[in-house]
């Protein structure tokens, strides 16, 4: 009975060291979403010539998404700054958003929409390649944190178990 | 009216009480000025070289990418179809236009829907089946205005009309569907060359009336004359202040003298008729 029980313990710590890296994927995840979401933005304004709201409207990464539905008459870096106050809680779409991702994301909207195809190219090429290197080494910081959790709750659990028996 | 929202507060007090607007004038460093058909008057503080950038970019819904060829010809069209004449400072290269730099000032000719004004444009059609019909006037004159209302009756009168709105100010069209009415048995093909868009309506979309506005472009002779030839009608519009000008213009000089347009009305002040050519006297006549 008591080696059953050191088994659950053992696994029940196991997974929640898994757990608490699983926030970390959901990070990398989201930022990777937000990588392909600016691809498409880029295809949506530059090829299809969709107006700005619309193109970032039919957006499936939040952030996009969000300040498509706030674009007012002053623009998406002020409809950015709404969007990320109102979005950045606990538990909301922005959470997941760090630093260096809120940065990209500042010098993206600033200037989203208010110049010619050349200009609004070079600024989407530029903020894809740094949120894609983030959600890269976000999710090799994830990949490794998976690892060192998984085993650390593992070795948690055998100590409260041996501690116990 | 889409600019009031974008206009100063003083200037917006003022249009929204003033009445008979045809333009709205914008200029860096200098006060607004609302004209009509024969005055202007200033209203509000200079406005300055930022305000009027934002208004720009307020107006083009912050999408300058979206109307980088609009502004290659210095001009875009409103979602109400008021059309914006933009003018600054261009980028030339290899002579030819690549972009505007700094924005001096801006131009929005008021689009309206004055129901009636096309009835005699209609009726002359009507009158003289077979001819298609030329509208001619300077600019600002409601040759625009005209030919949307002329649609619009042909059409719920029973005949398929096509429009070939090449600067989006007929039918001001969003996401293919006009914003203004043009009729409900009206096609719309928006923002394409007439000398494409004509004989591909024809093809298309088989409609007895071809609606299109300032004639004038190369090729716009042949596709309206081809599109004579295939039976359907044309009313268009074309820029001259009289008869003998749009004689002398070389695409309407063209039309008229091949006999394409018999019929040809001469706008005056407030989209007044001020003169006629008719099939059999193919003269002008006050």
């Amino acid at each position: 009975m008591k080696f059953v029980l050191a088994l659950i313990v053992i696994f029940a710590a196991g997974y929640a060291g898994r757990s608490v890296a699983a926030v970390g994927k959901k990070r990398s995840d989201a930022l990777f979403l937000l990588a392909d979401g600016i691809h498409m933005l880029r295809i949506r304004m530059l090829e299809e010539r969709l107006p700005l709201r619309r193109a970032l409207a039919r957006s499936d990464a939040p952030a996009l998404r969000l300040v498509g539905e706030e674009l007012g008459p002053d623009g998406a870096g002020a409809a950015w700054r709404r969007v990320y106050i109102r979005e950045s809680g606990r538990t909301r779409p922005l959470s997941m958003l760090r630093g260096e991702e809120v940065r990209a994301l500042d010098r993206l909207f600033q200037d989203l929409g208010e110049s010619a195809r050349a200009g609004q190219d070079a600024l989407l090429s530029a903020a894809q390649t740094e949120i894609l290197r983030l959600a890269e080494e976000a999710a090799a910081a994830s990949s490794g944190k998976s690892r060192l959790y998984a085993s650390l709750g593992a070795l948690a659990g055998l100590a409260a178990a041996v501690l116990t028996a | 009216m889409l600019i009031e929202g974008y206009l100063p507060e003083e200037a917006r007090d003022c249009l929204s009480r003033a009445e008979g607007i045809t333009e709205i004038r914008l200029r860096a460093g200098r006060p607004v000025a609302l004209c009509r058909f024969c005055s202007s008057s200033l209203v509000g503080p200079a406005i300055t070289p930022e305000a009027l950038r934002s208004i720009l970019s307020a107006l083009m819904e912050h999408s300058l990418y979206a109307y980088e060829n609009e502004m290659r010809q210095g001009f875009f069209t409103l979602p109400d179809g008021s059309r914006v004449g933009v003018c600054g400072e261009c980028v030339v290269q290899d002579g030819v236009m690549r972009a505007m730099g700094e924005i001096g000032s801006l131009c929005v000719r008021v689009a309206r829907e004055i129901r009636g004004s096309g009835q005699a444009a209609a009726d002359l059609l009507k009158r003289y089946p077979g001819d298609n019909l030329l509208l001619l006037s300077g600019p600002g004159m409601g040759k625009t205005t005209m030919l949307r209302d002329a649609a619009r009756i042909l059409s719920d009168g029973g005949s398929n009309v096509a429009v070939a709105d090449e600067r989006g100010e007929i039918a001001a069209a969003r996401s293919g569907r006009p914003t203004l009415d043009v009729g409900c048995r009206t096609d719309v093909l928006d923002g394409c060359p007439k000398k494409t868009a004509i004989p591909l309506l024809v093809r298309a979309m088989s409609p007895e009336f071809i609606v299109t506005d300032e004639l004038g472009g190369d090729g716009d002779a042949e596709a309206v004359r081809e599109a004579a030839r295939c039976g359907v009608r044309i009313l268009a519009s074309a820029h001259a202040a009289s008869f003998e000008e749009a004689r002398e213009r070389r695409v309407t000089g063209e039309l008229l003298r091949d006999g394409t347009f018999r019929l040809a009305l001469l706008l005056g002040q407030m989209g007044s008729v001020a003169g006629a050519i008719m099939p059999k006297e193919q003269e002008g006549c006050a």
